[in-house]
C-alpha cells in the first residue's frame, strides 16, 4: 500500500508530470489547513527548534505555505506535503544562521520521535557537518533517512522519485560521509 | 508495498504518527498504522506524547494572524542584483506621477484620509505597483496589504482587523499584544507588518488605534467585536484614544 505521492519540491512540478490544470485540487484554504495540520507542522518543527523558537518558525512555515500552496496538486496527503515544506524551511534556516552546531542535537529529541541511530558513523557525519554543506535535496534525504529513519521506499515516495534515485543519492551521501569521516 | 508506513526500525515514522492524528490518513494505511500500534507499545506512547502536543496558543484565534509577514511588504533584499537600477525606477515612477508608499516622500496620494486630528491609518496593497487602498475598496483573496501610520503624538499602537464574520484579528503588533511604541511623525510612517488576505468574502475592517498609556490587544479586540455584533459605529473604541480605520470589501478573485 504505497503512501502517496509527493512530486519534487514544493513551488516547483516535476518535469513530464501532469499539468497542474488537469488534477489540481479545489483552491487550498490555508487557515483550515492551519487549524487542522498546524499542530503535525509545529511537532516536526520542533524536531529541529526549541519551542520558543519553534513558534516563529511556524509562522515561517504557512507563509512559505502562501506562497507555494498553488503548487499542491494533491498528489499526497496535505500532512505530507506540509511536512516537507516545514522540514526544507527549519534545513535552510538552520544553515541561513550559520550556527556552527550539530543538526538537531541542542533541543534534545522529543518524546513522540524515533532516535537517532547514532551508532552509525555516516549519520553522526552528517548530522555534525555534512548537511551543512550538501545541496537540498540531499540534505533533504540525509534528513529524511537518518533523522526521522525512512526506508528507501518512503522517501521515494514522499519526494517523488524513484527508489533507484533515493539509492544513488544515499551512496553518495556515504561516499561523502566517508570523505569527510577521512578529512577530520 | 506492506508495510510501508513503518520505518526502517520497524516502528512508525514521524510522519505517519502525524498523519493519523491529523485523520489524514487513507483507510488501508490506517489499517496498518492501528496493526502496528496495537502490538508496539513504543509507538503507543510516542503517539500519546504527539497528542499532548498543542499548538503554542492553543486554537488559532482567527485566520489571518497566519497570513502575516513580519517583514515590510516591498522593499527589496539588497542583494538583487536589479538594484542598481531603484533609482531609475524611483525617478520613473515620479516623473509619472506615482508616488508609492515606500518612497521617501509621504506627499498625501488620492484617497487618503484623516479622520480626526490624530491617527492616520493607510492601506496599502502590495504591488507591482503597490496601491493605496481606499474606504470600500475591493480587495481580493491572496492579496497582500500593509499599512502606514501618521501620529499627532508619541503613544501606544495597535492595528487590527474585523472581518465578515466579526472575528477580530491583529495585525500590528502580529499576535495579540500589547501596543507597541509609536512615534508622532509629520509623515506617514511604514509599519513593519502586512496581511494576506484569507478566502473569508465581504466586509473587511482594519483599525489602527493609539492610546497614550499601553494597553492589550483584548481590550480593544472585544471593544471591536462588540460594536460590529451591534453594529454600532467604530468611533472611540478606548477612551481617551484616537483611532482611525479604512472598511474594505473583499470580494472573489481578481480577473
Amino acid at each position: 500500500m504505497p503512501m502517496m505521492q509527493c512530486y519534487g519540491r514544493p513551488g516547483t512540478r516535476p518535469s513530464g508530470s501532469v499539468p497542474m490544470s488537469s488534477n489540481r485540487p479545489a483552491a487550498v484554504d490555508v487557515g483550515a489547513w492551519y487549524r487542522r495540520y498546524g499542530p503535525a507542522v509545529y511537532r516536526r518543527i520542533l524536531r529541529f527548534y526549541g519551542r520558543q523558537e519553534a513558534e516563529e518558525v511556524l509562522q515561517e512555515v504557512f507563509l512559505r505555505v502562501l506562497r507555494v500552496v498553488h503548487s499542491y496538486r494533491g498528489d499526497c496527503s496535505p500532512v505530507t506535503w506540509l511536512y516537507q515544506v516545514a522540514t526544507r524551511h527549519c534545513l535552510n534556516r538552520l544553515r541561513d544562521a550559520r550556527r556552527r552546531r550539530e543538526l538537531l542535537l541542542e533541543f534534545g529529541r522529543p518524546d513522540w520521535s524515533r532516535e537517532i541511530d547514532r551508532t552509525d558513523p555516516d549519520a553522526r557525519i552528517f548530522l555534525s557537518q555534512l548537511w551543512r554543506d550538501l545541496d537540498e535535496e540531499l540534505a533533504m534525504i540525509g534528513v529524511y533517512y537518518f533523522v526521522d529513519g525512512m526506508s528507501h521506499g518512503q522517501i521515494a515516495e514522499v519526494l517523488g522519485v524513484s527508489r533507484r534515485t533515493v539509492g544513488n543519492r544515499l551512496a553518495r551521501l556515504r561516499e561523502l560521509a566517508e570523505q569527510a569521516a577521512e578529512t577530520t | 508495498m506492506e508495510g510501508e508506513w513503518l520505518g526502517r526500525d520497524g516502528h512508525l515514522v514521524d510522519l505517519m504518527i502525524d498523519r493519523l492524528l491529523c485523520d489524514d490518513l487513507t483507510p488501508d494505511e490506517r489499517t496498518g498504522v492501528e496493526a502496528h500500534l496495537a502490538d508496539c507499545s513504543g509507538c503507543r506512547a510516542r503517539l500519546a506524547s504527539a497528542r499532548d502536543v498543542t499548538m503554542p496558543w492553543g486554537e488559532l484565534p482567527v485566520l489571518e494572524p497566519l497570513h502575516r509577514d513580519a517583514r515590510p511588504p516591498l522593499p527589496e533584499p539588497a542583494n538583487r542584483p536589479w538594484r542598481w537600477m531603484l533609482p531609475l525606477v524611483v525617478a520613473a515612477a515620479v516623473l509619472f506621477g506615482f508616488v508609492g508608499p515606500w518612497s521617501i516622500s509621504s506627499n498625501d496620494a488620492p484617497g487618503m484620509r484623516l479622520k480626526g486630528t490624530g491617527l492616520l491609518l493607510e492601506v496599502w496593497r502590495s504591488g507591482p505597483p503597490p496601491s493605496l487602498v481606499g474606504p470600500g475598496d475591493e480587495v481580493h483573496p491572496g492579496d497582500r496589504v500593509g499599512f502606514r501610520v501618521r501620529a499627532g503624538a508619541d503613544g501606544y499602537l495597535l492595528i487590527l482587523g474585523v472581518d465578515e464574520s466579526g472575528r477580530a484579528y491583529p495585525c500590528h503588533p502580529s499576535r495579540p499584544a500589547e501596543a507597541v511604541p509609536h512615534q508622532a511623525s509629520g509623515a506617514a510612517m511604514t509599519v513593519k507588518a502586512a496581511i494576506v488576505m484569507d478566502a473569508l468574502l465581504g466586509t473587511e475592517q482594519i483599525v489602527a488605534v493609539q492610546c497614550a498609556a499601553p494597553f492589550h490587544y483584548t481590550e480593544v479586540s472585544s471593544a471591536l467585536e462588540a460594536a460590529v455584533e451591534s453594529d454600532q459605529p467604530l468611533s472611540s473604541l478606548l477612551d481617551g484614544c484616537v483611532q482611525d480605520e479604512v472598511v474594505l470589501t473583499k470580494v472573489g478573485k481578481r480577473h
